[in-house]
This record gives structure tokens, sequence and C-alpha cells, in this order.
């Protein structure tokens, strides 16, 4: 989805060929680790990773010339969304194995849930987004078979 | 990741609640930034196009007052011109003529024949200022080539101008348009750039038309050529803008690489609803 949402070609090759050393590290995790055990480490990295290119994303939206706010704009909801529930998820996923206390447990599980129904609530705004085409380039691009410059100061002069 | 498995595990959901507070706030701070940052960058964007519907209000007044002033000029014309002309020729041929002797009324005859001969032509001329013949009978081409023979001819300035691609004429009112741009820009460099030599060149690809305009006198860029048209003084230029814009074209002003003369180029399509 953010793959869809980005402009610039390079970032999203990163994204795309970034996915394989992703999965092989999440399969050696999962065989290191163990079946019965909870790995956080592959989570950590998916986290901070979606965390940097949303914003990123939110970066490019910056640098686009626009004629409509970007609160019409349903990428930039969902983006909100997702940057809500992976920044409000993120020091919980890294404290997660920190302890099994049961008052930690609960207080983990407290700020997962808030932060989960907040996300789904932007999640449900991203509906109501009012989207609009987007605007077309003005500039005077001439096609290069176009010949209008036969004519030079050397070959007037000559004729 | 290790640094954060600490040994006195107390701490933590403490640690934990300030973290998670921490990125919200961050992340709630990114997130304001970038709508008001592009609140600011939609504001300006009106701005800029508030002036341009009072930069097209302009063009339209100089349309305008363009057109008052050609009435006037027909009006003067007929008026100071045409006006005495039929006069003088209805004295010569008043009801007196009988009375005269016939020697007396060939000569007013002929003088009345003169006066209208020259009546005609002078309305020939305003009609032909209105709608040069050549170009509605011929084309864009041949108007075209015609004046800039004509421009070569007084010897002030060498002049030409090449159709590659104009199989397909353009409709007659485009046509005009076009001729007038050409015109008014001659006009401008023959006037204000002191230039040695012009030349047109004409090519066309798809659905668009192109002309550049090339000379060697002292001319203006784009950005000179926009701050001129939000001016309320350059009467010339305006009209130029108004007209490429009824053409749906586009012009551009530039300086060649080598920075010994200037290019104006335009822009026009094919099947443009004039």
């Amino acid at each position: 989805m953010i793959y869809n949402f980005l402009r610039i070609g390079i970032l999203k090759k990163i994204i795309l060929y970034s996915i394989i050393p992703f999965v092989l590290f999440s399969i050696y995790d999962f065989y290191i680790i163990g079946a019965n055990t909870f790995s956080n480490y592959p989570l950590i990295i998916e986290f901070f990773a979606f965390i940097i290119f949303i914003i990123y994303f939110f970066y490019e939206k910056m640098q686009t010339v626009v004629l409509y706010p970007l609160y019409q704009n349903i990428s930039f909801w969902i983006c909100v969304a997702l940057f809500t529930y992976f920044t409000g998820n993120f020091f919980v996923l890294i404290f997660s194995k920190s302890s099994y206390d049961s008052e930690f447990k609960s207080q983990m599980k407290l700020i997962y849930s808030f932060i989960t129904i907040t996300k789904n609530i932007i999640l449900c705004l991203a509906m109501f987004a009012n989207e609009q085409p987007e605007g077309t380039d003005e500039s005077l691009n001439i096609p290069n078979d176009v010949n209008l410059d036969e004519f030079s100061l050397t070959n007037y002069k000559n004729n | 990741m290790f640094f954060l498995q600490v040994q006195d595990t107390s701490g933590i959901p403490r640690l934990m609640f300030v973290g998670t507070l921490a990125m919200l706030i961050l992340a709630i701070g990114i997130i304001v930034f970038v709508i008001f940052h592009q609140r600011k960058v939609i504001r300006y964007q009106l701005q800029m196009k508030k002036l341009e519907g009072e930069k097209q209000q302009i063009l339209l007044n100089a349309s305008i007052r363009f057109q008052e002033e050609e009435r006037q000029r027909i009006a003067a014309d007929l008026h100071d011109d045409a006006g005495p002309l039929l006069a003088t020729a209805r004295l010569y041929l008043n009801e007196n003529l009988v009375n005269q002797e016939k020697a007396q009324q060939l000569q007013s005859i002929l003088s009345a024949k003169q006066i209208i001969d020259d009546a005609i032509l002078l309305v020939r001329n305003i009609s032909h200022s209105l709608m040069p013949p050549t170009l509605k009978n011929f084309g864009l081409e041949s108007a075209t080539t015609d004046l800039f023979q004509k421009i070569s001819g007084s010897g002030s300035v060498n002049a030409s101008a090449r159709f590659h691609d104009y199989r397909e004429r353009l409709k007659v009112d485009a046509e005009l348009l076009v001729f007038r741009i050409i015109q008014e820009l001659v006009n401008n460099i023959l006037k204000h750039s002191n230039a040695g030599f012009i030349h047109l060149t004409q090519n066309a690809n798809g659905n668009h038309l192109y002309l550049r305009l090339h000379h060697d006198g002292k001319g203006i860029v784009q950005s000179e050529f926009d701050k001129l048209n939000h001016n309320t003084h350059g009467l010339g230029l305006k009209n130029i803008a108004s007209r490429m814009k009824v053409l749906n074209g586009r012009i551009f002003f530039e300086i060649d690489s080598s920075q010994t003369y200037y290019k104006v180029t335009l822009e026009v399509p094919k099947n443009t609803i004039v």
C-alpha cells in the first residue's frame, strides 16, 4: 500500500527489494527462536521501516504542489492511521518481552487496545475523504522532432 | 535492543508509558506540521490564482481598450479622410453642374471621379488593415511571407519567413489571430529592438502548430514578458497574451544559448475553437 502511495521510483525499488532480506531474516529468526517463543525483532524492524516510509510519504506530500487540502486525500488518512499505530505500539513491542508481570501486561494491553481503536477510527475517517483528481503540469514542451531552429546566425549571414 | 533489556524491571511500565506517549506526541506533531505546511502552500497558491485572475482582468481590459482604439481609428479614418473626400465630390456634382458649360462640366466630373477613386482606395486600405486580403484568400503562409517581403523590401531590416509544414490550414479566424500576433511581435521588434534581421520558422507536430521568430536585436525573456504583462502599460504585449488565450495556445520568450539572438515561440493547437 505504501509502495503505491510513494512517487519516487528508487524508494519503491528499495521497498520491493527489501522484502526478500526481511523475509529471509524472519524465517531465520523463526528457526533460531523456535515455534513456541514469540520473537519481536522482525516486528520491530517492520515497525521501524513503516515509520520511516510514512515520514517519507509525508515529506513527499509536502513537496508536491496540490490544489486541495491533504485531509481530502484517502492515502493521507490511511498513512495517519498506520503512523499512529506503528509509533504508538513501537515501545509496547520493544518492551513486550521485558517483563511478565500481570500489571505490566494489562498496561501493555491497554495501550495496544487504545492505539488500535484510534487507528481503526482514523481508517474509518479515510472512508469519508473526498478525493479530487490531480492537476496537469503546464509547460511549453515542444517535441524534439519539430525543427524550429534550422536558422542560425552563421547560415543566415551566408545566404 | 539489548540496551533496553534492563535487569531492574520495576521501571519498565513507566518507561513504556513515557516512550509511547513521546512517540504519539511526535507523530501528532509531524501530522499537524504536515497539515499546516500544506495549508500554507494552498493559501499561497490561492493568492497566486487571485493574481492570475487579476492578470486576466487586465488582459480583458486591454483587449476591450484595443477594440475601442481600433474602432476610434476606423471612425477617424472614415470621418477625417473618407468624409471630406465624399463631401468634396458632392460639391463638384451639385445642381449647378447642369447650368455650367460643357468643358467646365467635364472638368467637374473628372475631378469628382478622381476624388471618388481616392475614396475607394481609402476605403480599401481601411478594409485591408482590418482583414488583409492575402490572408483571407491565400492563408497565413502567403500573408506572413508577404509581410516579411514588404519589411525586407523597405531595406531597414533583413526579414524572411519559412513554412515547413502548413498543409493543413487553420480556421480563418485563428489564422487572423496568429497573423495579428506575428504582426505585433514584428512591430515590437522593429520599434524597440533595433534588430538587423528577423526570421520566422514554422513547423507542425501532432495537433500543434509551432512558429518561432528569431531576431538579433534587444529582446525580452519570459520573466520580463510576464512582468510587462502584469503592468498596466504595454497594450501590445497584453493583446498578444489575450490573443494567445483565445487561441488556447502558448507563447515563450527566450534568448538563444549563444546569447546572440532572441527567440519567440508560439504553440497553437490546430483544432483551436475560435
